[in-house]
């Protein structure tokens, strides 16, 4: 058990990024479902709101461990936001004294798919993720690769 | 077994079809040029045969130097490439900044037929490269500092299909950023426009448009076989002839046919020259351009040639400064003398 333990806690924080890096990836197709011609925004936001909930929390779970992650805490937390954008793409900012959330502030949808694929990048340049589920660049990845390097290099 | 590995590292762009000197495509190229000179030119096969393996081109002075150079300039290559900017990184670069516009969302039309995508992909990527390729090659024309490095390969004074090598590194890192940023622009646009329905049309892992290109005889470019098209085919593809013909020393086909594959940007921009049947053509620089002599010349002189370059500029400038000030004329400087 102890073993075991002594794994789990060693990867712990991987575990998490990696949760983090993927339900990151499922907002960010999550938002282009909603904005299909043909779609069922109703059941596309409410995908997009429980992938985000994941999000937040695995986000708050990797930055309560051991470990302080200082800057890169408050990096995630700006980029994932308080809350979700939600349809009208008012996103919470604050709380009011009375206790109310304050939704002042506007966001694009793609401003936010943007501070999502920021989210992913963060996750591989801090924690080395090697797990990549709904990597949102892999497909820029698949294609350079099958086009290669200096395969159209040559002169005349 | 690391000497081993070097060696097949020098030679993998022979057994590479992402390649022009591929096995395959040589392969076929003969066979192109076999064919041309039977049929079309009347020749026996025995002289065809001749025709084809002319020692006085395989084995001349130029030909010896490009054979050297492959192995050097494929050192160098393995050496700079991995410090070059990636497409990857243009492209995600891109990727990141659609996103900062409003007019259009990410994957708004994936819902597009997926055969019309992978075909309307393939052949912009086809183009782009094509396009960045025809200005990167005029600019290495027309601009001193660029020709400087250029002049190496029209220094070959007989062809070969490893005269494509026969570049300064400088030109070559210049053409690997070209196709970076080429490649980087495409791939972004296409993956933001239509999601992960974007994919490429290859044969043997190489897009199918550019192995067409390689296998209508692309490697006769850099050959003494003279392969010209009908004269509207000439308006569209760039005929081996036709960048014979761009090689050759003779005024009239000075900075004429930049074109890669395609001829329409040379005969959009007024450089298209069409090939003439049974015109002996001279390679070089000419009589008036110094070109280099020696293997070392050909990676040092282009960085003499830019010195003088700027010297030169240099002392324009001061003698514009120089002169609009005390050194004008008298009459200029006070009106005419009294």
């Amino acid at each position: 058990m102890k073993a075991h333990a002594s794994t789990i806690e060693a990867n712990w924080e991987q575990v998490l990024a990696e949760a983090v890096f993927k339900y990151a990836g499922s907002a960010y197709k999550d938002i282009n479902k909603m904005q299909e011609d043909d779609a069922d925004v109703a059941k596309a936001y409410k995908g997009y709101v429980k992938h985000w909930g994941e999000l937040k929390g695995f986000s708050m779970a990797l930055q309560s461990g051991r470990n302080n992650l200082g800057e890169t805490a408050g990096t995630m937390n700006e980029l994932i936001l308080f809350g979700p954008v939600t349809l009208d793409n008012s996103y919470v900012t604050g709380v009011t004294s009375s206790g109310d959330f304050k939704r002042e502030k506007r966001m694009t949808w793609n401003d936010y798919q943007l501070q999502l694929l920021k989210v992913q990048q963060l996750m591989v340049d801090k924690f080395s993720v090697a797990s990549r589920v709904n990597d949102q660049l892999a497909d820029l990845g698949a294609l350079a690769e099958m086009l290669g390097d200096q395969s159209n290099a040559e002169t005349d | 077994m690391e000497y081993t590995a070097i060696f097949d590292d020098f030679l993998s762009d022979f057994i590479d079809p992402k390649k022009r000197i591929f096995v395959g495509y040589l392969g076929l190229s003969l066979i192109i040029a076999y064919v041309w000179l039977v049929a079309v030119r009347r020749s026996t096969l025995k002289t065809a045969h001749a025709q084809i393996f002319n020692r006085k081109v395989f084995f001349s002075k130029s030909a010896r130097v490009d054979y050297k150079l492959f192995f050097i300039n494929r050192a160098f290559s393995l050496l700079v490439s991995p410090l070059l900017i990636t497409q990857i990184a243009i492209a995600t670069f891109i990727f990141y900044a659609l996103h900062r516009q409003n007019i259009v969302h990410s994957g708004q039309f994936s819902d597009a037929n997926k055969t019309f995508v992978v075909a309307l992909f393939s052949l912009s990527m086809f183009i782009a490269d094509d396009f960045t390729k025809y200005f990167l090659h005029r600019w290495m024309h027309r601009w001193p500092m660029l020709w400087a490095f250029h002049k190496v390969h029209h220094s070959a004074e007989t062809m070969t299909p490893i005269t494509v090598y026969r570049v300064h590194p400088a030109e070559g890192i210049l053409y690997g950023l070209r196709s970076a940023v080429a490649q980087g622009i495409v791939i972004s646009t296409f993956i933001f426009a239509f999601g992960n329905i974007v994919d490429l049309y290859t044969i043997v892992g190489v897009n199918i448009l550019v192995f067409f290109f390689h296998m209508a005889g692309s490697n006769l470019r850099h050959s003494h076989i003279s392969i010209g098209y009908w004269k509207f085919l000439e308006h569209v593809f760039i005929s081996p002839a036709q960048h014979q013909l761009h090689h050759s020393v003779a005024d009239e086909h000075h900075d004429k046919n930049f074109g890669a594959a395609l001829a329409i940007w040379d005969w959009l921009f007024g450089s298209l020259h069409l090939s003439e049947a049974e015109k002996d053509i001279t390679y070089g620089l000419g009589l008036t351009e110094s070109g280099p002599k020696t293997i070392v010349d050909m990676y040092i002189k282009p960085f003499q040639d830019i010195s003088k370059i700027l010297i030169l500029n240099i002392r324009k400038v001061r003698k514009l400064l120089f002169l609009s000030s005390s050194e004008k004329p008298f009459e200029a400087r006070f009106g005419p003398k009294l």
